[in-house]
Parts: C-alpha cells; sequence; structure tokens
C-alpha cells in the first residue's frame, strides 16, 4: 500500500481519535450483520442440497391427477385361457350436496342421461347435510363423458373395482359370485378366495368353455323337451379327475345373485344328493366281478320279482328269466343284482363303496359339496336296495368320478376344477385289477349297443354307459311319476378318456318318447348330443372305418346276450 | 493487532471470490442436474401412469373380447353367414394318415360308402377338413394382435358394463 497514504490516514485517524470507537461500533455491527446473512445464506445452502440432493420432498413424479387405479383380483380362466371372470374399474356417480346449486335443474340433466333414473329419493337426499351421495353405480364410459358434458358443479365419480362374468350363466355355479366388496362367497371365487387376492397370477380351471356351452345347451333341451323342473350335468376326464364341464340348471344370473331363488343357486352336480337308480349296478357288478362272486357267465334267476319282508323288488324293464351277469347289466334288472349283492354281503358292499369315495363328501374344491346319505344302519335290505341304487344318495359328482375309478383301468380318481399338467396327473389306488375294469367296459358297451341306452351311441366313438332311472322319494314312499333319470357314459368304450353324466329331474314323457320318461329315453339322447358335438373339441378323434369292427372285437363280451 | 487485519482480510476476500466464482458453475450444473432428473422423473411416473391405464384398458379388452366369444353367440353368428353351420359330424373327422390312404382308394371308397350309407364320406376332400379347422379355430382361438388399448377401450365397455345380465338374447333364463 502507499505509505503516504497510510501515514495520511494514521494521521487523520490520530487527528480524529475522538471518532475511532465509533467506528469500531459500526466494525462489530457490521461483523455481525454479516454473520448473521452468513448464517442465513449457510441454512438456505444447506436446506437447497437437502431439497435437491437427500430428501426431496416435493411428489417425485410432479403428476397433477391421480394415479390410474388398479384391479385387485386375479382373472379366472378356462382351461384354453379363456376369461371366466375378471375385475374392472368402473366410475360410479356421487354427488356432494354442499356444492350442488340447484338440486331440481341437477336431477333433470341427469335425467337426460339416466332416463330410467328414480328422482324421488335423491331429491331427497340431495338436500340432506352431508357430503357424499351415491346417484349411480358402473357407469359405462359413454354415461360418465356425457356427465362430464353437462359440467354439473357437485358431481363427480368414483372409481369402483367390479368383478365382471364375462359368459354369464354359463359359468354361474361353478364361478360362484362375490360379495359388494369383492370377497367371494360362492363358488370358486369363495374356494380360491385367498389365491386370487394374492393376485399372483390368474387360476387356470379344468373347465372347457366350449365343452361348457355345449353340455347346458344339450341339458336345456332336454328339461324344455320333457318338462322337467332342473337338471345336471357334467364330463370328467377319468384319468386326471379334471371336470372339463359342469352345468346344474335352472342357473342364475351371477351379477345378480340375491334375485335368484334358493333352488335357483342350489348345486345339482356337487351339492345335491340324490338317489341315482341303476347306475349304482356299475359298482355292484365291478365288485362282484372283482372279488369272484360271481363270473361273466354266471346266471341268476330273474322270473319273479323279489318279495323281502313287506318290500317287493321288481324290474323296471322285466325279462321274466334266468339272466347271465351282462344281461344283468344291460336289461337293468334289480333282482339280479340282488341276487348278485347276497353273494357278497352288506360289510364288504360298504367298504367297497367307501373306497370309491362315495360315502364321504366329494373333495371337489367347492364350498357347495353334498353329504351323502346313507342307511342309519347297514342292514341287508339296505344292502340290496343299494345294490341298485336306492337307499343311499350320493352326487353327481361323487357318482362321476367313482364311475370313472371303474372304468378307467381301476384306479381312484380325484376329481378337480383345476388344470392340471400331464405331469402332475398321480395315478391313485388301485381299486379294481385292469381286467374288471375291462370287463366293466364292455358291459357298458353292451348297454348302447343292446341294452337300454341305444340312444346314445355315436358312430366311431364306441360309447358305452348305464342308465339310471329312480324314484324320487316323496313323503315316507316312493313316487311313480317324480323320476330322476340319468345317464352316465363314457367314450371311447375301449380305452375311456372321457365320462359324461346327465341328470334330469322329475322328466315327464313326451309323445316322441312313447310316454317314458327313464334314463334311456331322456338323459342318453344328451349324451350323445354332448359326445358327437364335443369329442372333435377335445380332440378325440372317431376311429378310422377300417378298425372299427377290430374295436367292436376287442369289445364283446365272451357270453351270449339275448337282447331280448 | 487491529492494522494487521486489512491485508489479512484482503487475502480472506480473494479465497471468498474464488470459492464463489466456483460456486456460480457448480450451481448452475446442480441446478441443471437436479432439473434434469426431475422433468425425467416427471416423465417416467407419466410413462407409469400410462403403462397401468393400458394394463386396465387391456383388462377391459380382454373382458370384452371374452364376452365376444361366447360359444353361443359364435354359434349363432356361424349360422347366419357360414354355409357350414353344422358342428363337424364324427365322419367328417379324418386324420392325416387317413387322408392319404382315403385319397389313394378314392373310387373303392366312394362304392364303399354307398353300400354302408354313411352319411359324408364322398365329401372327406377338402372343404370338410378345411371347414373343421375353421370351427376349433373360432372356438379356441384369439387373435395374436389386439389393436392399440386405450383408443378402443371406451367404445368397446359400453355392452360390457351394463351393469346387469349381458344381453344374449339366445341364453334362455329358466
Amino acid at each position: 500500500m502507499n505509505p503516504s497514504y497510510a501515514g495520511q490516514g494514521f494521521s487523520s485517524i490520530a487527528a480524529h481519535s475522538a471518532v475511532l470507537p465509533v467506528l469500531e461500533q459500526a466494525r462489530a455491527r457490521l461483523l455481525l450483520v454479516a454473520v448473521v446473512f452468513m448464517l442465513g445464506a449457510f441454512i438456505i445452502v444447506g436446506r437447497l442440497f437437502d431439497v435437491m440432493i437427500f430428501t426431496p420432498e416435493v411428489d417425485k413424479s410432479g403428476r397433477l391427477i391421480s394415479p390410474p387405479p388398479i384391479s385387485t383380483r386375479a382373472d379366472i380362466t378356462d382351461r384354453n385361457g379363456e376369461l371366466l371372470a375378471t375385475s374392472l374399474q368402473m366410475a360410479s356417480l356421487s354427488a356432494d350436496p354442499a356444492l350442488v346449486l340447484d338440486v331440481s335443474e341437477t336431477l333433470r340433466k341427469l335425467k337426460s342421461v339416466f332416463p330410467d333414473l328414480v328422482t324421488n329419493e335423491l331429491n331427497k337426499n340431495l338436500h340432506e347435510k352431508t357430503r357424499f351421495v351415491l346417484v349411480r353405480r358402473n357407469l359405462t364410459p359413454k354415461q360418465q363423458d356425457a356427465v362430464n358434458r353437462l359440467g354439473l358443479p357437485g358431481i363427480g365419480f368414483v372409481n369402483e373395482e367390479r368383478r365382471m362374468y364375462p359368459k354369464g350363466r354359463l359359468t354361474a355355479h361353478v364361478i360362484g359370485y362375490n360379495s359388494v366388496d369383492n370377497r367371494g362367497i360362492a363358488g370358486i371365487e369363495h374356494s380360491f378366495d385367498d389365491f386370487l387376492r394374492r393376485k399372483d397370477k390368474n387360476l387356470v380351471l379344468s373347465l372347457d368353455i366350449r365343452l361348457q356351452n355345449i353340455l347346458r345347451d344339450a341339458l336345456w333341451d332336454g328339461i324344455r323337451n320333457f318338462n322337467a323342473i332342473g337338471g345336471a350335468g357334467l364330463v370328467m376326464d377319468v384319468h386326471s379327475g379334471e371336470v372339463l364341464a359342469m352345468v346344474s340348471l335352472p342357473d342364475f344370473n351371477p351379477y345378480e345373485p340375491g334375485k335368484a331363488d334358493e333352488k335357483t343357486l342350489f348345486n345339482r352336480v356337487t351339492l345335491g344328493a340324490y338317489e341315482m337308480g341303476s347306475i349304482f349296478k356299475i359298482f355292484t357288478l365291478s365288485q362282484a366281478l372283482e372279488t369272484g362272486a360271481v363270473s361273466l357267465s354266471s346266471s341268476f334267476d330273474c322270473t319273479h320279482p323279489l318279495k323281502i319282508g313287506k318290500f317287493t323288488i321288481n324290474d323296471f324293464h322285466p325279462q321274466k328269466r334266468w339272466l347271465n351277469v351282462p344281461e344283468i347289466f344291460i336289461h337293468s334288472s334289480n333282482i339280479g343284482a340282488v341276487h348278485i349283492i347276497q353273494k357278497i354281503g352288506g360289510p364288504a358292499q360298504k367298504e367297497f363303496l367307501s373306497r370309491l369315495g362315495l360315502t364321504t363328501p366329494s373333495p371337489i374344491e367347492l364350498p357347495e359339496v353334498g353329504k351323502p346319505l346313507l342307511p342309519p344302519e347297514w342292514k341287508d335290505l339296505s344292502m340290496m336296495t343299494i345294490s341298485f341304487g336306492h337307499g343311499m344318495a350320493v352326487t353327481a359328482m361323487q357318482l362321476a368320478s367313482a364311475a370313472a375309478s371303474i372304468i378307467n383301468g381301476g384306479h381312484l380318481v380325484t376329481p378337480t376344477l383345476l388344470k392340471k399338467q400331464t405331469s402332475e396327473v398321480r395315478q391313485g389306488p388301485a381299486i379294481i385289477s385292469p381286467q374288471t375294469s375291462d370287463a366293466m367296459r364292455a358291459m357298458m358297451r353292451a348297454v348302447v349297443t343292446k341294452g337300454t341306452g341305444k340312444t346314445a351311441e355315436v358312430k366311431g366313438y364306441f360309447v358305452g354307459g348305464k342308465t339310471g332311472t329312480a324314484e324320487k322319494q316323496q313323503g315316507k314312499g316312493y313316487s311313480k311319476s317324480a323320476l330322476l333319470s340319468s345317464f352316465i357314459g363314457i367314450f371311447p368304450a375301449n380305452d375311456p378318456r372321457y365320462l359324461v353324466l346327465v341328470m334330469i329331474d322329475e322328466p315327464h314323457g313326451t309323445k316322441e318318447s312313447y310316454g317314458f320318461a327313464t334314463g334311456g329315453w331322456v338323459a342318453a339322447p344328451m349324451v350323445k348330443k354332448v359326445i358327437a358335438d364335443g369329442a372333435p373339441l377335445l380332440g378325440v378323434a372317431p376311429a378310422a372305418r377300417g378298425d372299427m369292427k377290430t374295436i367292436e372285437e376287442r369289445l364283446r363280451l365272451p357270453v351270449k346276450i339275448s337282447s331280448e | 493487532m487491529r492494522y494487521l487485519k486489512p491485508p489479512k482480510r484482503r487475502n480472506t476476500l480473494k479465497v471468498l471470490v474464488i470459492w464463489a466464482l466456483l460456486m456460480v458453475p457448480a450451481s448452475v450444473l446442480l441446478y441443471g442436474t437436479s432439473a434434469e432428473v426431475r422433468a425425467q422423473e416427471t416423465e417416467l411416473a407419466a410413462v407409469k401412469d400410462n403403462i397401468a391405464r393400458e394394463k386396465e384398458a387391456l383388462r377391459v379388452l380382454n373382458a370384452e373380447w371374452a364376452y365376444l366369444n361366447d360359444p353361443q353367440r359364435l354359434a349363432l353368428r356361424a349360422q347366419r353367414y357360414l354355409k357350414l353351420a353344422q358342428a363337424a359330424s364324427p365322419e367328417q373327422v379324418a386324420s392325416f394318415n387317413d387322408l392319404e390312404v382315403k385319397l389313394a382308394m378314392r373310387e373303392t371308397d366312394m362304392q364303399f360308402a354307398r353300400q354302408d350309407d354313411l352319411p359324408g364320406t364322398r365329401l372327406l376332400a377338402q372343404p370338410i377338413a378345411h371347414h373343421h379347422e375353421l370351427l376349433v379355430s373360432l372356438h379356441s382361438k384369439r387373435p395374436e394382435r389386439l389393436p392399440s388399448a386405450a383408443s378402443w377401450s371406451h367404445k368397446v365397455v359400453s355392452a360390457l358394463s351394463l351393469g346387469v345380465e349381458l344381453p344374449l338374447p339366445f341364453r334362455p333364463a329358466p
């Protein structure tokens, strides 16, 4: 620095030494102010760092609108991925009465969009001292758009999740339905509620929706033709136990289960236990053949009705002669079945039926599973009536899996509604030998070629089967007019892959059926229809014509069968 | 003491000035980076929102597709618009191996057919195989590609979201 300047300065300061304390004070103040400002600056810089780098407090996304809602329940599909149940976001119209300016004007305008809007109650609600009134649920986007265009103050939307069932009634009894808050309360929706809420992946059912439709159509036609009160049917893979179709009629609208009565919501396939009639002869005969109690050539006197105490056991299609075992089966002789079961005995019969799962509820994955109805004591009379399917009631699902276990080579089948990979299929424990299973297939084939089930034949598919006609219990006795007519069909009988069971509740004979309402007249043609339409979809090719004779030959029984 | 301060202060001042000069580009850089990050985050959020919206729209379209694929509806359409409306009967189905043999023996086959009067045997050539394929594909397959979801979902929901039973006149209510 310039010394002279310094000297000058010194001298001037010295000269005005009285000013010095003032200057000191000013410096101190300046310093204080500087420190305060510095601190302020540091705080701001620190905060800037904090905001920009460490914890950005502002909404990271910087979005102006709320995030779109996401559905919270997994889908259900059939085995081919066809959607059976899904959840969609739907807008519901709501109002805030505090913001609505002119109630009558608002309602008038809303009515232009919703002509069916009931205004009386709304009018009242919109005058209440509340901030939320739900005007209408589940708007279509078109309606939402129209409401937006009205530009009404105080009118807004809330998003609500809604379960959709694109196939409607077709799957109603299987899928079930949800409560308003989207919890499953019936069917698959209920039994897999936790799985569906986890939303990890879709639930793939064993159903084939195309087959389901074919089955429902066939059942529906049958019910209408025979003026019946209801029906049930199912298609099952006899090896894996997968249920490919399952229909209970009458069915209901899954969007409005509350409007359906109890009988309609009732699942006739899994919940209803019925006396199945002659179909039970499948079990009686397979046990008799398996234990060696009879051979195919054994024959029994079926000339006269059997009198047991005060009961008389008669045949529906009386042959009034000696019948061999296959003849008893294909003519469905109750007398013959009773003769045969007497060689087996009650305890063994009960044990065999238990092994087939007929005495315990079906393990199918539905909440609606009925308990079988067994006689309180397994007396001789019960044994006899059960041999031809009376005195014991089981569900259609139990019946189908037990029959599948007999004809698939003799392995117990566990029914399931979930799709199984081929690798997941485990063979159940053996119930009967493959030889007995073969004999049963051949006899079931003979029912269709020569016996009570001729109307079920589909050329090329070697349908086998058994008819059942049970008189329904009414009060203390059985009714002659209220029948449960059923047919269980298998195809192809030489190497069964699928089983079709159809049951019609209280059919009435028609001119075309010559007044008959039996299983052979009512249910067998429906099974035929299901097989004819369904087999190509299931990938079962009809036998090449060249092979037909050999297959038929292999299914021939070693005993003479008189179809008279 | 007092007189030593000025030069020292000048030094501090210099250092401060240098720091300040350094801080200007640093803060510009920092601000720029931060602004860019925020812009990208906004974009990301917008994209995520769009994805969610598209997904929801896809769900709607899938539901609509399932509804349109109602077997009853398809059967009705097939009856109305296809000449071969009946489901293929077992006699009309043949395997490839079968077909080869059958074409080779066509002449004898026809005689055979007249003898045992098997409906459809004479027609075992191409059209029926084609028809069967067509039926199967109608029943089971979905197209590989759907149109862009969002633009369609609006229109498409109308049929679905009636909130009551779907209007299928051909499915009788008991």
